[in-house]
């Protein structure tokens, strides 16, 4: 589902002492089927931007269209909030029904869908996170573990087929194989059923693995956004902004700085081993890896395929 | 952080009216509220305007932020008005049926309604120029006396402090849960009465589970940092009175002296 920000700013308590500039002339394009990766450091505005996207916030300048409904309209924003999932920063937070199917049905309930349906919905979104209808479906929310409690949060967005799913740091808090999981819902949302997905993170090796392109925000302002492999070898600049790059990316780039043959655009651990056996393999023809001229015939660099 | 709500509004400042001691300013507040209702004629209500907007002057608090505390009382204000209007005896201005507008109404109503209006500036510019902790803090100092008859003062101002802190926690809190809501389709704005009010329902669940679990962190990490209550607790803040308090409390002194001497001349 395309999404159109156009020159958006927002400023919390406008004309107050406490007003705050979160947003400065945005601009942003989401096209239907991408997975886009909002990074930026604490304060940049990310959350402020997807919920302007889910029109629960209207920004005080700018334009923004999703799905050809224009947000400025107010009769668009309930349309837009049924076509939009958004999935707030510690989603657990907002459970509160009886049971588990009862709040997963809350969503699917409020679109208005019959029971049949509703009910349907809710097994398979319950399912989709890992959760087994039959057995925590009838159990109280806040008798869950934490995790337990986030999966279920996100089914009772999932439940509401959402043709954008964005999310705040939904692995925030997690053990690493709650994390895994949690993105691996996403992932499979995304690859098997093209569902198009905003995903906010300040962990960048999730971004790196799982999203095509990537949006750096810094004070409010986009300052990067391209293909993935694009951002991320970009390690000084985001450095300077107090981000971090990839382990895999660090390493990548670290190896070229002593003279490796490599392109650094390697974003998952598989990639790298691949490009670093890749450019051994050449090297070990002259003098060694390390020994060769870093730019040294670059049309015959073993990784040139990796450039998009 | 949802505005609209102005008292217990703190506006931080460096102002003589902020830098006055607590203590002072709360006494000041009392004694005008008192004083506002021995006023019975309209040269007492000048020199009650004219108390109120200079004290609003010296707080460079903008007039907006005391209209705002207003807002919310302006039906109440507006109620008065119309029943004194209405209900005292005397002579007619107006008549629809059996209903009668009085002379004497309108001017009871009038001066009741003036006073409310002072009465909610004056505590809103307390609270607008006094942190929360400092409010407490003096009005836990103020309340010191009553303990000997069994007045909980460092309780009662400790829970004041800590109700006072999480206005504005809960007041987020409850604006992120209800768009959390709103993403899964609740709509706060529409409806009848009963629908509108079952859309409450997963707001306040939520917002109850979060407040009970937040009590429950405060008082862990209180006991944890060794809190046993009042008795023996020193201050890090002291409260000190200095000259900008005396000359309040003088000005406020003449302030209520010509008010006891207009009424009772
Ligand atoms: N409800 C609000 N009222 C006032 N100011 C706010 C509010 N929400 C956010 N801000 C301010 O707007 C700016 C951007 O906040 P935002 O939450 O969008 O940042 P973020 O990029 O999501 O940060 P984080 O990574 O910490 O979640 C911050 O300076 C913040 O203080
Ligand atoms: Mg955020």
């Amino acid at each position: 589902m395309p999404v159109t920000v156009g020159g958006v700013s927002h400023t919390y308590l406008e004309k107050t002492p406490f007003e705050a500039r979160a947003l400065v002339d945005v601009s942003l394009e989401v096209a239907d089927g991408e997975f886009v990766g909002i990074i930026g450091p604490t304060g940049s505005g990310k959350s402020t931007l997807i919920q302007i996207i889910d029109g629960l916030i209207r920004p005080t300048a700018g334009r923004v269209v999703v799905d050809g409904l224009d947000l400025s309209v107010k009769a668009n924003l309930r349309e837009v909030r049924r076509r939009v999932g958004l999935i707030f920063q510690y989603p657990e937070h907002q459970l509160f029904e009886e049971t588990v199917t009862a709040d997963v049905a809350f969503g699917p309930k409020n679109l208005g869908l019959p029971e049949g349906e509703v009910a349907e919905r809710v097994r398979e979104a319950l399912r989709l996170v890992g959760l087994d209808p039959d057995r925590i479906g009838p159990r109280s929310p806040f008798a869950l573990s934490g995790g337990q409690m986030r999966r279920a949060a996100i089914a009772g967005v999932l439940a509401m087929r959402p043709r954008l799913l964005i999310l705040d740091e939904p692995a925030a808090g997690l053990d690493p194989r709650g994390r895994e999981e949690i993105l691996g819902y996403v992932r499979r949302l995304h690859k098997d059923l093209r569902q198009t997905v905003v995903l906010v993170s300040h962990h960048m090796e999730d971004v790196a693995r799982l999203a095509d392109r990537v949006v750096v925000m810094h004070r409010g302002k986009v300052v990067m956004d391209g293909p993935t492999a694009e951002v991320f070898t970009a390690g000084d600049r985001l450095r300077e902004l107090g981000l971090r790059v990839p382990a895999v990316t660090e390493l990548m780039l670290r190896l070229k700085e002593r003279g490796w043959p490599l392109a650094t655009d390697a974003l998952t651990i598989e990639e790298a081993a691949r490009r670093i056996i890749a450019a051994a393999r050449a090297g070990a023809g002259r003098s060694g890896p390390a020994g060769g001229a870093p730019d040294e015939r670059p049309g015959e660099s073993p990784t040139g395929g990796g450039h998009r | 952080m949802s505005r609209g709500l102005t008292v217990g509004q703190y506006l931080p400042g460096e102002s003589v009216i902020h830098r006055l001691d607590p203590r002072t300013k709360i006494a000041i507040v009392s004694v005008y509220v008192l004083a506002l209702f021995i006023i019975n004629n309209p040269w007492g209500y000048v020199a009650a305007v004219v108390f109120a907007v200079v004290a609003l002057a010296l707080s460079a608090v903008p007039l907006r932020y005391m209209l705002d505390g207003i807002k919310p009382i302006l039906v109440l204000i507006l109620l008065t008005l119309t029943l004194n209007v209405f209900m005292t005896p005397g002579t007619p201005i107006w008549r629809f049926g059996r209903v009668v507008a009085t002379r004497e109404g309108l001017i009871t109503g009038g001066f009741l309604a003036f006073r409310l209006i002072l009465l909610i500036a004056v505590t809103s510019l307390l609270t607008l120029t006094t942190s929360p902790v400092a409010l407490t803090d003096g009005l836990e100092r103020l309340l010191k006396p009553f303990a000997r008859l069994g007045l909980p003062a460092h309780e009662l101002a400790m829970m004041m402090t800590i109700a006072l802190r999480f206005i504005p926690t809960l007041l987020e809190e409850a604006e992120k849960i209800m768009k959390a809501q709103m993403a899964r389709g609740t709509d706060f704005e529409s409806g009848n009465l009963v629908r509108r009010t079952k859309a409450l329902i997963p707001l306040l669940v939520p917002l109850f589970i979060s407040s009970f679990r937040r009590a429950d962190e405060l008082a862990m990490a209180m006991e944890a940092r060794g809190y046993h209550g009042g008795a023996g607790r020193t201050r890090f803040r002291q409260l000190r009175v200095g000259p900008a308090d005396y000359v309040a409390g003088a000005v406020t002194a003449v302030f209520v002296a010509g008010l006891v001497y207009l009424r009772f001349r």
